[in-house]
């Protein structure tokens, strides 16, 4: 009965890794964003945002249309919307909705496998609000290249501050950039005349490790409490 | 590099350093199996239950949930109550019997409650085999995180994140990754605290989320999934949960069975945080970056992207910390498997010492071995670990709950319906999930059914196997 078992024990160890490797979906090719570079500039309370595309694989799209999702920022707009391919200019078909618009276009000539197009368009800034919405292709990026590349500039004498999204690692800056992995439906530049130190990220930050330090001594204190107590009682 | 923070290279190393630490400290003092394996059967209830519910929220709740929740939207989040039914199933039918049984492996339980040195070796050998598979999506998680932050290979993430639990759990064992499971879990709960204010301040608030979503896709607030989906879902997690060999290990270590019930009492605590958290999470991400090329890398994005340094290097390390403690769960029960189980039984003069030589290398050898199927994985994270869920419910739900709670189940019927059990998954799974029932289903159906037929027509067990788990 022990040498069966070994044999039933030895066949399923093998037998159950060539069974658990089967893929589940043979890879397909799809279209993807190659690459992408946003830049956005605020002049006079307008944001001003040119957002370059380049789509590969365009040729496995049927129809060679590409659907752009836009978040409807309530008080932030976006207005003289402009999509241009190679000089030459794209209508969209564009289907509003409440929270969210489509913009439809269709882009590539017929054998081109790699499609480029530009957006340009303006968004109204309103008093305290800074996020501006961006136009996100229904194709997603080639995730681990980081090849969306955005730029932000502020008006001239602000600084933009580090709790903006996408996050920034420095301060002090007039103008920043950031490589990302996905685009994403808008950003949130803050900036102000001066750096500002205490800022809700940096007191959030500093409770959560203080509390982290002192959950940690209470405990190392309360176990060497314990096993004293364990030690003279013994 | 991926233009990450230095502030996040100082928070992982410093987790690091603590965890081997904590874990080092609290497992000084091992001398024999019994106190490697079980931690002396000392463990109190809070740090039992954050044990309880650190092993269980993998990389397969931290990134392949929130991944999976991103990618179809709410629905996914009813699989939470088969996972808790099945923490019901053990806390009444399972767990208080184990820790009275005082053994220290479970395919000991398996040999004393059937009678059966061969039901043993084959229940310890399909331990070794769902375990490697689960810890498969562990290492893809570890790399795609490592991969995110630092740009590093995934492989050398996957051996990084390896080593770092091995070092503890080789030294200090199951009291070192208990205490060491305690810290994690503090920091899998809190970083939710402050991460999830931040991000739906940046994705607009709550109504905003909601309603763009709902436009966005209308399955993802409403139903994406099927009732014969998350039916699948709920039981692979809910059976396999109730008899969960790392889960019911730590019922050994646990002082006593009031301890054991208050314990999963406190994991229920741990896990609802949890599991709220992470679905806010997965929506919140979704409003904020509405196509993604890999939901597997939704909370490293968020991490990285949108919390400040120190939050989002704490939330990548809550992450680490699941798949970290999950991972040393599983080392202590695969290697007591070939240590205790199938070396121990092989060779009976054995000794104690000769048997924890033989520990440490399987430690070693079945923590590197996953690895190489990890460099190509065979599924989303989160599937993954519903495969080896459905392995494990479908060999040892029936001789485990119907095991200890009917005594006519037999030595005999207990290997047929393991087999069966496990066969079954792999052959429905093989032939694509005919009817579109998870493998679960049928797996389960057939090991009780075998275990319960079976029994019925073979010798039952002396009284003696019975004594320690019938009163």
């Amino acid at each position: 009965m022990k040498k069966l078992s070994i044999i039933i024990t030895t066949l399923f160890l093998i037998s159950s890794f060539i069974f658990t490797e089967k893929t589940l979906a043979a890879e397909e090719q799809t279209p993807y964003v190659k690459s992408a570079n946003i830049e956005i500039i605020l002049e006079d309370n307008t944001y001003l945002v040119k957002e370059k595309v380049e789509v590969d694989n365009i040729t496995e799209s049927e129809d060679r249309k590409v659907e752009h999702l836009v978040k409807q920022i309530t008080e932030n707009k976006v207005k003289d919307v402009k999509i241009s391919s190679n000089g030459i200019e794209l209508i969209p078909e564009i289907i509003k909705g409440e929270n969210l618009d489509r913009y439809v276009i269709k882009i590539g000539n017929e054998d081109e496998e790699v499609a480029e197009y530009l957006i340009e368009y303006k968004v109204n800034k309103a008093e305290g609000i800074f996020e501006v919405p961006l136009f996100v292709p229904e194709y997603e990026a080639q995730g681990e290249q980081r090849n969306i590349h955005i730029s932000f500039q502020a008006p001239e004498g602000q600084v933009i501050q580090k709790n903006s999204f996408p996050i920034l690692n420095e301060s002090g800056l007039n103008m920043v950039e950031k490589d990302m992995a996905n685009i994403p439906a808008m950003t949130k530049f803050l900036y102000a005349e001066k750096t500002k130190f205490f800022n809700s990220f940096n007191i959030i930050s500093t409770i959560a490790l203080l509390s982290l330090f002192l959950m940690l001594l209470y405990w190392g204190i309360y176990e060497k409490r314990k096993n004293r107590r364990e030690a003279n009682g013994n | 590099m991926s233009g990450t923070s230095p502030i996040f290279y100082y928070v992982v190393a410093g987790y690091f350093i603590v965890t081997v630490a904590i874990g080092l400290l609290a497992g000084r003092g091992n001398k024999t199996s019994e106190d490697h394996l079980v931690a002396g059967r000392s463990i109190g209830p809070l740090i039992g239950g954050a044990a309880l519910a650190a092993t269980q929220l993998s990389a397969g709740t931290f990134v392949g949930t929130i991944g999976i929740l991103y990618l179809t939207g709410a629905s996914y989040l009813w699989y939470w109550p088969g996972l808790w039914a099945g923490w019901i199933v053990s806390a009444i039918w399972v767990a208080p019997k184990f820790q009275r049984f005082k053994g220290v492996t479970v395919p000991e339980y398996i040999e004393k409650r059937y009678n059966s040195k061969a039901a043993k070796m084959i229940s310890a050998a399909l331990i070794i085999v769902a375990y490697s598979v689960y810890l498969i999506a562990q290492y893809v998680a570890g790399g795609i995180l490592m991969n995110v932050m630092f740009g590093l290979p995934m492989i050398w993430g996957a051996t990084i994140t390896i080593v770092i639990t091995m070092i503890y759990t080789l030294k200090g064992g199951m009291k070192a990754t208990a205490y060491s499971d305690f810290f994690q879990a503090i920091i899998m709960a809190g970083c939710f605290f402050v991460a999830l204010p931040i991000l739906y301040s940046q994705a607009g608030g709550f109504g905003n989320v909601g309603s763009f979503l709902t436009e966005l896709n209308p399955k993802l607030t409403g139903w994406h999934w099927g009732f014969k989906d998350l039916l699948g879902f709920g039981l692979a997690f809910g059976l396999s949960m109730a008899i969960a060999p790392y889960e019911l290990a730590r019922m050994y270590s646990l002082k006593n069975e009031k301890t054991v019930r208050l314990a999963i009492g406190f994991s229920f605590v741990f896990q609802a945080i949890i599991a709220v958290s992470i679905g806010l999470v997965g929506f919140g991400i979704r409003a904020i970056y509405p196509v993604m090329g890999s939901p597997d890398s939704a909370s490293s994005i968020m991490a990285l992207e949108l919390l400040p340094p120190v939050i989002g290097a704490l939330f990548m390390v809550a992450i680490l910390a699941s798949i970290m403690s999950t991972v040393s769960g599983v080392m202590i029960v695969s290697s007591s498997a070939v240590s205790h189980d199938i070396y121990g039984t092989l060779k009976k003069s054995a000794t104690d010492k000769q048997k924890m030589i033989v520990n440490r290398i399987a430690v070693v050898v079945l923590s590197v071995f996953p690895l190489a199927f990890a460099i190509k994985p065979f599924d989303l994270v989160q599937f993954i670990v519903l495969v080896q869920a459905s392995m494990i419910a479908s060999f040892f739900f029936a001789t485990v709950v119907i095991g200890l709670n009917w005594k006519r189940a037999t030595g005999t019927a207990a290997i047929v319906s393991m087999i069966g059990g496990m066969a079954t998954v792999l052959l429905w799974h093989v032939f694509d999930k005919p009817w579109g029932l998870n493998e679960v289903i049928p797996g389960v159906m057939v090991s009780c059914i075998l275990l319960i037929v079976v029994s019925f027509f073979t010798k039952p067990v002396p009284q003696e196997s019975l004594d320690p788990f019938f009163k």
